[in-house]
């Protein structure tokens, strides 16, 4: 305990230099606009942000471009929240509580409650990453295919919980996004699928265009095709800031959406995008009053927040104890220091402990510098829905075409966002909830290419998934999690369901 | 292939240098684009970078790299084959583009149609490395293991038609051995596997590996170029080890859209080869595991034509051929 003080007093001696300072804040502030901008995610900001840090000592580089990493995280959600724009795919889950509090006149509570969560989450995940780095990589190894596919497959049962609707239309609306995960390259045979001579859909469809149109442009096209605009009220600024009653109610949220994010981001892979569905989820079903969700529910908007913050400093944790990127984000930064000489391994922290710790210090710092950077702007920003629609609505659409191009320079991209926000309009016009389709989109492929890994590994015996301890636990709890949503369904209890007091049907 | 591809080039070629051997000597007047059909940040980026600064000293133009990933580099591959052939617009490329030949021959270009070759940059050794729990410890230790138990033993890779896939599909039919390819999706999830022991064994980079090795993560069998690497002077060849005439590297390369003027092409071969002859260019290499190449347009052009054929014989006899 004493060495680990002495070492973060190290590393805070590191971080506290003005040039290290000045840099955190850069790298946070770019992170926060990158967050914002539509289509430009965190990968697409540190890896044009790369070269300019060859000039760079290594901990400047690092600091920089994981505060671009964690400041992304905390810029996502405001768009998300104001316009129903998902920035990046983490904040896809905020658009839908988020959105609708802006819509009731609250964007304020929303936004300061995604950036205190934000807060609470990247504080708590970096006390994390300084304690338990070690150990918890170790834990992350044995997370092989086996596992990785139980964990997904949890991840599709928590669609069951992720709406009010009925059921057989989230289903159909989680297999639209199955099925165009489907499409790009087959990881395991190199044979493309669905591509239609397309080479760029070879690649597949990435979740950015298809999350910012089904939910922006659809939210735009709404808006048009109403006759008399509804202008949110102005708040005031007492309003701005979330009420007593609020914060309470996003305690419980804030803790575990850190907690669960926190444990998905240290799993080597991808699989961080899901944690905020995943605490959307929970925070839904463990809700005595679930019906609120989707009509400006606080907990949907600080509990998936937390996760994606809480996933992003999580991430960290196998680049750093064992020196070997396990995320496209993480490879971009061991890139940048490779550069400088420095070789990634496992004795990283040893051997590189000014590296190390100057790293946990500045995220501490950079925490603070968000907080502080996003807390006063709130004002800012909700007033920005001042603007009348004719002169924004035109200017958010340039800025999604935009930011759709920039992220990996194809038209394709911007023909995609756009079909996908005539699709998502069309099913909002039926009443199909568009979550489910983003994270069907998101699975599909991971579930994929994990399945047949392990098949492959095992021989095709399918016995591998119930001979592992991890892999067999996990999918015990998501087949009692699908037993117990299911119940309702088999057996009709006698109070009445939740459903018909808010008006709604009762499932059949 | 005795037959001259590029007999219709040679002419132009000749008619450039007569003609516009003044716009030649012009060249380059504006900013040079280098299309990286790689991820940033991965070893083609980063030499990307690498030349490119360095070539900007003597041509007195900057050398932008743009980095358009995608499909098993097809993506960038095809911008580069649609872009003027004018010397501005240049094309990264690897020995993915030479095994893509054959393993992919529906894409929309084929490589020595459609390109001009420039200059080779360099190449780096694989590392065979295996999971400490595995009891062996040499090549001919892991060849008796796997032919003991065919299908037994996985090998991982960053994806179907990377060279790390086509170095294990190589090692499989030089050696004899049925070994399974578990495909990966980037070679720092595959890594991951061979670390946790998901998977058995791989044939990755030097660089991240040997490192690895080192901290007795993996245990590194052998390196697969045909001489040893200055990385692991200690390790043998897969050649001296066991597998005779093996040899599966990584190298980059620079080419142009085809009809790209040769004094262009020749122009830049030589500011090209200037640099990765330099000796503080080799040693920084050599460090990372990495040697410098330097053939002229021509040798390029054999060395292009030899290595297709040669990938083209190992997909035919893995049958890891996708689109048939």
């Amino acid at each position: 305990m004493v060495e680990t003080l002495n070492s973060l007093l190290l590393g805070f001696s590191v971080a506290l230099q003005p040039q290290i300072l000045m840099y955190a804040f850069i790298g946070c502030l770019i992170g926060t606009l990158v967050g914002m901008l539509p289509g430009v995610g965190p990968l697409a900001g540190i890896s044009m942000l790369l070269p300019a840090t060859f000039g760079l000592n290594p901990i400047i580089a690092i600091v920089l471009l994981s505060g671009v990493y964690y400041g992304a995280m905390y810029g996502g959600s405001t768009t998300s929240i104001l316009i129903r724009l998902p920035g990046e795919a983490a904040s896809v889950m905020t658009c839908v509580d988020g959105y609708a509090m802006t819509q009731q006149g609250r964007a304020g509570p929303a936004l300061a409650i995604a950036a205190i969560g934000s807060f609470v989450a990247g504080t708590l995940g970096v006390l994390g990453l300084m304690l338990l780095a070690p150990t918890l990589a170790t834990f992350a190894l044995r997370f092989g295919p086996p596992e990785y596919t139980a964990l997904l497959l949890m991840g599709l049962l928590v669609l069951a919980y992720m709406t009010g609707g009925s059921i057989p239309k989230t289903l159909a609306m989680a297999g639209f996004g199955l099925l165009l995960g489907m499409i790009g390259i087959d990881a395991m045979s190199g044979y493309t699928r669905f591509s239609f001579e397309v080479i760029e859909l070879a690649d597949g469809i990435g979740i950015v265009p298809v999350a910012v149109g089904l939910f922006g442009i659809s939210e735009i096209l709404m808006t048009a095709s109403q006759q008399t605009l509804k202008l949110p009220k102005n708040p005031s600024m007492r309003e701005l800031m979330p009420s007593r009653a609020e914060l309470k109610q996003s305690i419980g949220p804030i803790a575990r959406g850190s907690a669960v994010g926190f444990l998905i981001g240290i799993i080597p892979g991808s699989a961080h995008i899901i944690s905020s569905f995943i605490s959307y989820g929970i925070e839904r079903r463990i809700s005595k009053t679930p019906e609120r969700f989707g009509h400006g529910a606080i907990e949907g908007v600080a509990g998936p927040e937390s996760a994606n913050n809480a996933a992003a400093t999580g991430a960290f944790i196998p680049m750093m104890a064992l020196g070997i990127p396990t995320s496209p984000v993480t490879a971009v930064m061991i890139a940048a220091i490779m550069v400088h000489g420095i070789a990634p391994g496992p004795m990283l922290i040893a051997q590189q402990p000014e590296l190390f710790w100057g790293f946990v210090a500045s995220m501490y710092v950079g925490n603070v510098v968000l907080l502080i950077l996003n807390l006063p702007l709130v004002g800012l920003f909700v007033s920005l829905l001042r603007i009348p629609y004719a002169y924004l609505y035109p200017c958010i659409l340039a800025f999604c075409i935009l930011g759709c191009y920039s992220v990996s320079n194809s038209v394709v991209d911007v023909w995609i966002m756009l079909a996908m926000g005539g699709i998502g309009y069309t099913l909002r016009k039926f009443g199909f909830d568009l979550a489910p389709v983003a994270l069907g989109l998101v699975l599909a492929p991971m579930l994929e290419l994990s399945l047949r890994q392990s098949l492959a590994m095992s021989a095709g015996n399918y016995a591998i998934f119930i001979e592992r301890p991890i892999a067999v636990t996990m999918l015990g709890v998501g087949l009692l999690m699908l037993l117990v949503s299911l119940k309702p369904l088999l057996f009709k209890s006698k109070q009445k369901d939740w459903r018909s007091t808010v008006g709604l049907d009762e499932p059949s | 292939m005795t037959q001259y591809p590029y007999g219709p080039l040679a002419l132009c070629a000749m008619g450039a240098l007569a003609s516009t051997g003044a716009a030649a000597q012009g060249y380059p007047a504006k900013p040079v684009r280098i299309v990286v059909p790689f991820a940033a940040g991965g070893p083609a980026d980063i030499y990307a970078r690498y030349l490119g600064q360095r070539l900007q000293e003597p041509t007195g133009q900057s050398f932008v790299i743009e980095n358009r990933p995608g499909a098993g580099s097809i993506i960038g591959t095809d911008l580069v084959a649609k872009s003027p052939a004018d010397g501005y617009t240049l094309l990264l490329m690897s020995n993915t583009h030479t095994v893509n030949e054959s393993l992919i021959p529906k894409k929309p270009f084929a490589l020595m149609k459609d390109f001009a070759p420039v200059a080779p940059i360099n190449y780096s050794d694989l590392l065979l490395v295996v999971h400490p729990s595995l009891p062996v410890k040499s090549v001919k230790e892991l060849l008796a293991l796997a032919k003991a138990k065919p299908k037994g033993l996985n090998y991982a890779s960053s994806g179907a038609g990377t060279p790390y896939h086509m170095a294990g599909e190589l090692f499989k039919a030089m050696g004899g051995v049925d070994i399974v390819h578990i495909p990966h999706k980037g070679s720092s999830e595959a890594r991951t596997s061979v670390m946790s022991g998901q998977v058995e064994l791989m044939l990755d980079a030097i660089t991240t590996m040997a490192q690895l090795a080192k901290a007795g993560r993996v245990r590194a069998l052998a390196t697969t170029g045909l001489q040893r690497s200055s990385v692991t002077p200690e390790l043998p060849t897969v050649a001296e080890a066991g597998v005779p005439g093996y040899e599966a590297t990584i190298w980059l390369g620079v080419m142009a859209p085809v009809n790209t003027p040769r004094a262009v092409l020749d122009r830049l071969n030589g500011e090209i080869t200037k640099i990765t002859s330099r000796a503080d260019v080799r040693k920084t290499w050599g460090e990372q595991g990495a040697v410098s190449m330097t053939m002229s347009v021509g040798e390029f052009e054999k060395y292009l034509q030899a290595d297709i054929a040669k990938w083209a014989r190992v997909v035919k006899v893995s049958g890891a051929r996708a689109d048939q």
